[in-house]
């Protein structure tokens, strides 16, 4: 059952991460590495969280390095490209929209401490 | 006379005690139960006052006759999980005589889920639970709830599920009601209405609130199939939590029962950054429960992918890349691969929507690798057990039972087809082991579900057929 949250990997997506478009140039892409590495070491208190098309997602200086690092791998790029052009995820999904979970579940059988993390 | 009955009541307690005469455990605590109380009651009105004598003969009625409402409705919403689990040890309730100590637990720990539960708690529950004996569904009961009050919901789960599919004679039926009623919380809490539905309706004993429940679960689900309102008020009030379940039913009540199962429309809009984002949307909690959908925008997004191998090729010409266009779409498809992967460890029922030689197919054969090779290395550990001869704690043996038949549940909610591949890998082992425990350990409960279990996937085997059902009439002999 999920619990997990399925779109984290995707939110890690070097694009969302160090936040410049997918047509940005290297020096670009190396520019804004750069400075939230800068931004990160300072303790800068917005730098630690960014916004993607798919929710907020929260990133530090290894994940920064790892984004760079794949950006400079031309085939990795052009991969990430593909995944970082997302249409935002603002209308509601196809389906059913009632069947979604019911949050209240273990509360109102007074079992709550079953399921609390 | 008087002395003649006293001399009737010794002879038949000695000879009840040495075997003689087998009394069932429920006339037993009965007979118990009326002394107790006939004496009691003439030790207060021969030495209480008036008013003093009224309010114990109340008291004395209460805990000696009617335990469990007295733990549902005030024990345990007043978070008494030591109080909880001493009134079912002393009030000895009539239908959890067989497993008094395991029911104590499990009503205590009951209790400790509507509070912070401490270690100290759960511990001392624990305990509890390893000294007593013997140990069938309603100490399966407690060990899931205590499973779940740690934690580990996986083996909470695979607990409950084991008690709920129990034989009638291994779990009395309010412990089964407790099990499935975690086992719908746990389902309806993430959206997994369909789980809702199979529990509630497929399950081998009906039960009213799981049965409403997937009744409500079918509404909110849009199956063609579901109840009307006018067939739906009556299920939901005969139902007991009506308060607590009625703004889910009114949920559901607002969703209009379909006349066939249509699928909803593809999106009219094309290109992969729509498509993507249609997919993301499916892969969040809300709609990943829905099997079809989720195989329909994969299949859009792979429809997709292939319109971008030209502009890839491009993309790769710019940046000086040495790949090629077939190598980035490879490794998309992997991606999208391992994204589904979860979802389908967590709801292998998302499988059935498969198609064949698509990205979901892909995704359910890398879960069904996985579940394979875990059935393989638990069964072995069951082979070299029997071998060595060497058991672990009753707890911990029903855990691991728990663990293997999870897995081989999802393995058949992933592929219903691989039934027989799943039978020839675990009869020899768990049949063997179930018989060690059965003789060697005297561990009635545990092997009779393992034959029981077997039994029900031994269709195509007939020799094994016969001998399983010899082992589970054997079985139910002794329980």
């Amino acid at each position: 059952m999920t619990t997990h949250d399925p779109l984290a990997a995707w939110r890690s997506n070097p694009f969302f991460v160090l936040e410049v478009p997918t047509d940005a140039t290297p020096t670009e892409v190396e520019r804004a590495g750069q400075r939230l590495l800068a931004l990160l070491a300072l303790g800068s208190a917005g730098a630690g969280t960014y916004e993607t098309p798919l929710g907020p997602a929260t990133r530090d200086a290894d994940r920064v390095r790892q984004a760079l690092a794949a950006l400079r791998d031309p085939q990795q790029r052009v991969l990430h490209e593909l995944w970082a052009n997302v249409a935002p995820a603002d209308g509601p999904a196809s389906g059913h929209s009632n069947a979604g979970p019911w949050e209240e579940a273990g509360h109102a059988l007074g079992w709550s401490a079953l399921w609390a993390r | 006379m008087g002395a003649v009955a006293g001399v009737i009541i010794v002879i038949f307690i000695v000879r009840m005690l040495s075997g003689s005469i087998k009394v069932p455990p429920i006339a037993l605590a009965f007979g118990v139960k009326l002394a107790v109380f006939v004496f009691t009651i003439t030790m207060v009105q021969a030495t209480a006052p008036e008013v003093a004598s009224a309010v114990l003969h109340v008291v004395v009625f209460v805990l000696i006759w009617v335990p469990i409402p007295l733990l549902q409705w005030i024990v345990v919403p007043l978070r008494m999980p030591r109080a909880a689990y001493w009134t079912v040890r002393i009030g000895w309730p009539l239908g959890l005589t067989k497993e008094i100590e395991a029911s104590a637990v499990v009503y205590g720990a009951l209790a400790l889920a509507r509070t912070s539960p401490s270690e100290a708690a759960i511990s001392w529950l624990e305990r509890k639970l390893r000294s007593s004996e013997p140990m069938q569904g309603a100490g399966v009961v407690a060990a899931g709830l205590l499973a779940a009050l740690r934690k580990d919901i996986d083996q909470a789960r695979g607990l409950l599920a084991i008690a709920d599919r129990m034989h009638a004679r291994l779990i009395p039926r309010s412990m089964r009601l407790i099990a499935r009623d975690w086992l719908v919380v746990d389902a309806a809490r993430v959206g997994n209405w369909h789980r809702v539905i199979r529990l509630g309706r497929h399950g081998m004993t009906r039960l009213r609130w799981s049965y409403s429940m997937a009744r409500i679960g079918e509404r909110l689900t849009g199956d063609p199939k579901a109840w009307r309102n006018w067939q739906l008020w009556p299920c939901f009030l005969w139902a007991p939590r009506r308060r607590v379940t009625y703004p889910l039913f009114r949920r559901a009540l607002r969703v209009p029962v379909r006349q066939s199962v249509s699928p909803d429309a593809p999106p009219s809009i094309t290109g992969l950054p729509l498509t993507l984002g249609g997919f993301a949307r499916v892969l969040e909690r809300a709609n990943a429960h829905d099997g079809e959908l989720l195989a329909r925008s994969i299949d859009t997004v792979d429809h997709d992918l292939n319109s971008t191998h030209e502009m890839i090729e491009q993309r790769l010409g710019v940046l000086g890349g040495r790949g090629d266009a077939g190598s980035v779409l490879a490794q998309f498809r992997q991606r999208l691969i391992d994204l589904v992967t979860p979802l389908i460890e967590d709801d292998p029922y998302l499988a059935r929507a498969a198609q064949p030689d698509s990205i979901m197919e892909q995704a359910v054969w890398q879960v069904r690798r996985r579940l394979l090779g875990d059935i393989d290395a638990r069964c072995k550990d069951y082979r070299e057990r029997t071998a060595g001869e060497d058991s672990l704690d009753l707890i911990a043996e029903w855990e691991a039972w728990a663990r293997l038949t999870t897995s081989a549940t999802r393995l058949l909610e992933l592929d219903s087809a691989a039934e027989n591949i799943l039978f020839q890998m675990i009869y020899a082992p768990v049949c063997n082991f179930a018989v060690y425990q059965h003789n060697g350990r005297k561990r009635i409960a545990l092997a009779h579900d393992m034959f029981v279990w077997l039994l029900a996937y031994a269709q195509g085997a007939p020799e094994a057929r016969q001998l399983l059902a010899k082992n589970v009439q054997a079985g139910i002999a002794g329980i």
